[in-house]
């Protein structure tokens, strides 16, 4: 008789699927650094001239430019996706059999834990401003390394629901670098980049490793 | 007489061990081929085949047949009810372990 641990392996193991590849790593890091882009130019002086400069000229063009980037955005999550199922069927899962990805890998007590943090981080952060205890730009970061921080919670939650180490690397390495932003003296745009930059960075190496990994058993597999 | 019968009343469809292994695996995905719930399950394709249909037919699973190239290719997912029953056989289950 199967019992519940053998039961919670069988589920953890399918859900395991969707990150043992590497591969949605990459459609992440990707995400993390178009996103980091976007938010980095847009909270620049030059960006917030372009914006009032665009405003000025035309609002309803500079509101359907805004909306067109947050469209490219989600079409690249989907078409990232696609990009991954497709090399999945035809080429790593090939003989392994094709699993459809729950749509939220990430359970509720993660969520709201990660959630909870950076509201505490940025409530924490607001109070010292208006206290006069830290300027306008910490907590402008701060907010930002909540989102980081915050991202790192749910990377770490989810190594640990599914076992693994990799994500749990992942969620630490990436929360470390977000805290870092508290403490560099760049403007709010130039912390967006380093955000979306360090998180890329992590994801894409994790992605790698993972990739490597998967590919040998493939190849071991095959041989067999 | 000695009674031998479960004190908690899990549903029979679930508790039976393949197909309680077939429910465990779909739990974890929205839908899975028949190539990965094999591997997953490590039953025969005769077995697994006839413990999907019992579960389609129990409105547990959902099953979907189509063509990958000239090869027919078939899915299974649990259905919302489907979900919910082995949620509820899985907290019966934990809930009757601690009585032991």
């Amino acid at each position: 008789m199967n019992n519940i641990s053998n039961l919670d392996n069988l589920t953890r193991m399918t859900r395991r699927r969707e990150f043992d590849d590497g591969l949605i790593d990459f459609v992440y890091g990707g995400i993390f650094l178009v996103l980091s882009l976007a938010g980095g130019l847009f909270f620049s002086a030059t960006g917030l001239r372009w914006l009032v400069t665009a405003l000025l000229y035309s609002r309803e063009i500079t509101i359907i430019g805004l909306i067109g980037v947050v469209s490219f955005v989600i079409l690249l999550i989907s078409g990232g996706r696609r990009i991954v199922e497709r090399i999945r069927r035809t080429m790593i899962w090939k003989e392994r059999g094709f699993v459809k990805s729950l749509r939220w890998q990430v359970s509720w007590p993660i969520n709201l834990l990660a959630s909870a943090f950076a509201i505490l981080m940025i409530i924490m952060a607001a109070w010292l401003m208006v206290r006069g205890l830290i300027a306008l730009e910490i907590f402008l970061r701060a907010f930002i390394a909540s989102m980081g921080i915050a991202t790192g919670i749910v990377y770490f939650g989810v190594g640990y629901e599914l076992r693994l180490a990799r994500y749990k690397w992942v969620g630490i390495v990436g929360a470390l670098s977000s805290a870092l932003i508290l403490i560099l003296p760049t403007s709010f745009s130039v912390s967006w980049l380093i955000f979306g930059i360090a998180w890329m960075v992590v994801l894409t190496i994790s992605g790698l490793w993972a990739l490597r990994q998967s590919l040998q058993a493939l190849e071991e597999r095959n041989s067999d | 007489m000695t009674d031998y019968s479960l004190p908690t009343k899990f549903d029979p469809l679930i508790h039976q061990a393949s197909r309680l292994s077939i429910v465990a695996v779909l739990a974890g995905c929205e839908s899975a081929d028949f190539t990965y719930l094999l591997e997953a399950t490590g039953l025969t394709k005769g077995t697994l085949s006839k413990h999907l249909t019992k579960l389609r037919e129990a409105g547990y699973v959902a099953i979907e047949k189509d063509f990958k190239g000239n090869y027919p290719h078939t899915s299974a997912s649990l259905t919302p009810s489907g979900r919910q029953a082995y949620k509820n056989y899985r907290r019966q289950y934990i809930a009757f372990s601690r009585t032991m």
